[in-house]
């Protein structure tokens, strides 16, 4: 039984300027005819450069879920193939309604990461910075390492024109058992850049609540991410928007 | 499969199903050899095409059976029974036409066509519509498919059971339509049932044929429209906008860029695809008919040139310059390709032999010099009056001073008077002012004009132009020189771009025509097509978003194919350099050698010829240049004598 907060917090930057948070993310269990339950996480962070990056993100996260739904009631097994398909579906959708709103595609500027975890095997995606880390529960790490470094300002969206190229998948057969998706707004906490691993103090104690929980006590666990999100501590370490989703089915 | 019979009631096993159609299966009938096959109906077929198949066999003569696939017998589901199909004659070893005009598809099928097989195939196009038209026929539903092309510029026609045929006065009608290549007088039909086409309209989809055979696949009706809004094929055409018209502009269209236009052909030719598209040509009878453009492409036939540069270069002999070289400079656009051509190096062409002929024509050095010495010049005398008023001038002078002399000894009182008197006496002198400007002024003249005999002198007489030939040959040479090793370089990078040219030979081999893409039909590919976009390797985000018509959903689609593709390529980097694009590369710089070797090649003769007009000059100009040193050496001893 998973069990998942997630919380998005405008970052400091955005308050002080009064632009509304440009993250956007998804997480929920889709249970399926058959009474299998997988969970999917979506995470997309608009640029901060783009006119409508939040819409963007807003679009990526709705598309993307409903084309994962349609893919997981489809007999179908999945693979890379499918996983570009979802891709294409978002980028249709943000490309139909920049058509529709005189705008250019990169004005949707977004990055995207996603898993969808059944009970005995996973798939990751990711375009752009953020990162998902993963755990069976016995093995930590992160999923893909992001392309750019800790502080550089330059990432890959999934409005450009090589987002299929920039896509990383990865589709395995290994069942796990936790997993963390945030935005580049936690990256810095949530990583250690140096040794190029998770950086556990940051996870552990929030999963530690998280597996000693009741599954109906959760939602309010979600009001208590956003609040710790939007704490002094984490914002004087950035001050850009964050959205972290934290999962377990780890009893 | 059940047994089908002809009308003789022979039976007629059918063999191996060769290709399906939207209508009907091709099957092999193996007991008639290899060259005849069956068209077989997927469902019943009406009574009236049954009449029409009939009278098809009926009216088949051997011109219709020699250009087409015309219905030969047909085939009844028992004796006498259902018509279910026909037998018709096999078209082997041809390709669509598009496989021809299209210069991605070009490269592959028909590597080794230039522009004179072009030429051929569209004249031989029009004779195959010649002939179905005086047959009293119309093909009505003329597209790229329709037409086969065999390794001999043969033009074939295909489907012809769909073609409007007029047997003993009966009119079988052509119930079909391609939109893109529809006329304008019946665009907007959604259905072609009951529609009586003319011979009119089959020769606006020739005219079109033949503008992509003759101009690199482009569509004549897309271009870049100007307007506000979309301007979709379907639209263009029924509008008359012929993008490459004299008027298109006033219609808000341009052709496409780094399109080749009508203007390499000759007038004659751009004026029929002027009649065909333009609202004349609507008219009765308007359009040029094939047996015209038969005529014309004849006579353009005649008149073709092979480029001095480049081998699988042809095209027409009125143009001053290669369209295809200017092409290629322009745009990077490799339209032919030489086979010949790929072994770079192997010519007679000798350096050195050649450059020994160049040093030893001597220069027909400096140009000497001109002076008027030794000339006997006699200075213009003065005129009478000014000598008899310098000689009263004397005379006054000595008065004057005789005046004074005489006054301050004898009257030395009135001295101031007799110096006045005195004073006017002496200074009064000869005036000759008029005399003197003339002189001056006829001074400056000659002088002007000596110095601008001079120059020319000097420019025509002298070696510059020697010298400057020299030099500019001198730097051909060293272009030469440098170019083998220019020509490591690029092999160079091309190893080094190794794996883009993988990927882009890896890319160009998906034709957009065979894939379904989302959005995009066959009236859009039309459209990329004419862009230039054939295949998944040229496919770019700003390209296609460049094209009218098509906003960020159409371009993400096409981009997304690509990429997808993309993401499927494996480079192998054990594979090396692709044959092709070295032999690409080598053609690039065998063209530039024999560019410069020919200009080389024509040095030494230019040279003498340039000594022989300088050698020349210096009698012809000799005349002139003694007649105004002498003008001057006169002018000017003729105002010294002014004093």
């Amino acid at each position: 039984m998973w069990k998942v907060i997630r919380a998005s917090a405008v970052g400091s930057s955005h308050t002080e300027s009064n632009i509304p948070c440009q993250d956007d993310c998804y997480a929920d269990v889709i249970s399926t005819a058959d009474g299998i339950d997988y969970l999917v996480c979506l995470v997309s962070d608009g640029a901060g450069s783009a006119k409508e990056g939040g819409r963007g993100a807003n679009l990526a996260c709705l598309t993307a879920k409903q084309s994962i739904e349609a893919a997981l009631l489809n007999p179908k097994p999945i693979d890379e193939t499918v996983v570009e398909g979802w891709i294409v579906d978002v980028r249709r959708a943000i490309f139909k309604s920049a058509d529709e709103n005189s705008l250019a595609a990169r004005d949707y500027a977004c990055t995207f990461l996603g898993a969808v975890l059944s009970p005995c095997a996973s798939i990751f995606f990711q375009i752009g910075d953020g990162a998902i880390v993963a755990s069976s529960g016995y093995v930590q790490g992160v999923v893909f390492w992001p392309d750019s470094g800790p502080y550089a300002n330059m990432t890959n969206f999934i409005t450009e024109e090589d987002a299929l190229l920039n896509l990383h998948v990865s589709v395995t057969s290994r069942r796990i058992n936790e997993v963390a998706l945030f935005s580049d707004g936690v990256q810095r906490l949530a990583l250690s850049f140096e040794q190029r691993i998770p950086h556990n103090p940051f996870f552990e104690p929030m999963l530690n609540v998280l597996r000693n929980q009741k599954s109906a006590e959760c939602e309010a666990l979600d009001q208590q991410l956003a609040h710790f999100l939007n704490s002094p501590q984490i914002n004087e370490r950035t001050d850009d928007d964050k959205t972290l989703i934290l999962a377990t089915r780890r009893a | 499969m059940i047994d089908l019979f002809d009308s003789k009631g022979q039976r007629i096993p059918l063999g191996k199903k060769l290709g399906t159609g939207g209508e009907g299966s091709v099957y092999g009938v193996p007991v008639l050899g290899n060259n005849i096959v069956a068209k077989i109906y997927h469902e019943a077929v009406s009574a009236e095409k049954q009449a029409k198949l009939s009278d098809m066999v009926r009216g088949g003569d051997e011109t219709l059976k020699k250009i087409a696939a015309w219905p030969l017998e047909i085939l009844q589901a028992s004796v006498g029974g259902q018509i279910r199909g026909f037998l018709m004659q096999k078209v082997t070893d041809h390709e669509p036409i598009h496989h021809l005009y299209g210069p991605s598809h070009r490269k592959q099928r028909f590597p080794d066509k230039d522009w004179a097989f072009l030429v051929n195939t569209a004249r031989n196009a029009s004779a195959a519509l010649e002939a179905i038209h005086s047959h009293g026929h119309v093909i009505g539903d003329i597209n790229p498919n329709l037409l086969f092309v065999a390794g001999n510029s043969i033009v074939k026609l295909i489907d012809c059971d769909s073609f409007q045929i007029v047997v003993d006065g009966k009119h079988y009608l052509c119930e079909v339509g391609v939109p893109h290549f529809t006329p304008p007088e019946l665009q907007g039909y959604s259905s072609f049932r009951g529609v009586r086409r003319t011979k009119n309209h089959d020769n606006f989809g020739l005219a079109l044929i033949l503008f992509h055979i003759l101009l690199m696949g482009r569509h004549p009706f897309s271009g870049v429209f100007s307007g506000v809004g979309d301007m979709p094929l379907e639209k263009s055409i029924a509008q008359f906008r012929y993008a490459f018209g004299r008027n298109s502009a006033s219609k808000g269209m341009t052709p496409p860029p780094n399109s080749v236009t009508p203007a390499i052909l000759p007038g004659e030719i751009a004026n029929l695809f002027e009649r065909a598209f333009t609202e004349p040509g609507a008219q009765q009878e308007g359009r040029p008919t094939a047996r015209e453009w038969v005529k014309a492409l004849d006579s353009l036939k005649s008149q073709l040139r092979a480029c001095g540069q480049e081998t699988a270069h042809k095209y027409f002999g009125g143009l001053s310059a290669c369209p295809w070289c200017i092409q290629e400079q322009r745009s990077g656009n490799f339209f032919f390709i030489s086979l010949a051509a790929t072994t770079a190096g192997i010519s007679s062409f000798n350096l050195a032999q050649l450059w020994t002929r160049i040093t030893t024509i001597e220069s027909p050095g400096r140009a000497p010099e001109i002076g008027a010495s030794g000339l006997n010049i006699q200075p213009m005398p003065l005129p009478e009056s000014i000598k008899r008023a310098r000689a009263a001038a004397g005379v006054k002078k000595v008065a004057a001073a005789g005046l004074i002399i005489v006054c301050l000894a004898s009257v030395p009182k009135l001295f101031i008077f007799a110096l006045i008197i005195a004073g006017f006496l002496f200074f009064s002198g000869a005036d000759d002012s008029a005399e003197r400007s003339a002189r001056q002024n006829a001074f400056n003249a000659a002088r002007q004009n000596l110095s601008s005999a001079q120059a020319r002198w000097n420019l025509e007489a002298g070696e510059v132009k020697f010298q400057d030939k020299l030099k500019e040959l001198l730097s051909l040479r060293t272009e030469l020189e440098g170019l083998t090793n220019q020509l490591a370089q690029e092999r160079q990078k091309l190893q080094q771009n190794i794996r883009n040219s993988q990927l882009h030979r890896f890319l160009d081999k998906f034709f957009l025509e065979n894939h379904n893409i989302s959005g995009v039909g066959p009236t859009r590919k039309v459209t990329l097509a004419s862009f230039g976009i054939e295949t998944a390797a040229d496919i770019t985000w700003n390209k296609v978003m460049n094209i009218n018509g098509f906003g960020q959903k159409l371009t993400g689609e096409l981009v997304d194919w690509r990429k997808g593709l993309e993401r499927r390529f494996v480079f192998d980097p054990s594979k090396g350099v692709d044959p092709a694009d070295i032999a690409v590369l080598n053609q690039r710089f065998a063209q530039k050698q024999k560019q410069i070797e020919g200009r080389l090649m024509a040095g030494p003769e230019q040279l003498s010829q340039i000594r022989g007009q300088i050698l020349l000059q210096r009698t012809q100009l000799l005349p002139m240049i003694r007649v105004a040193s002498q003008q001057f050496a006169q002018a000017e001893a003729n105002l010294a004598v002014m004093g």
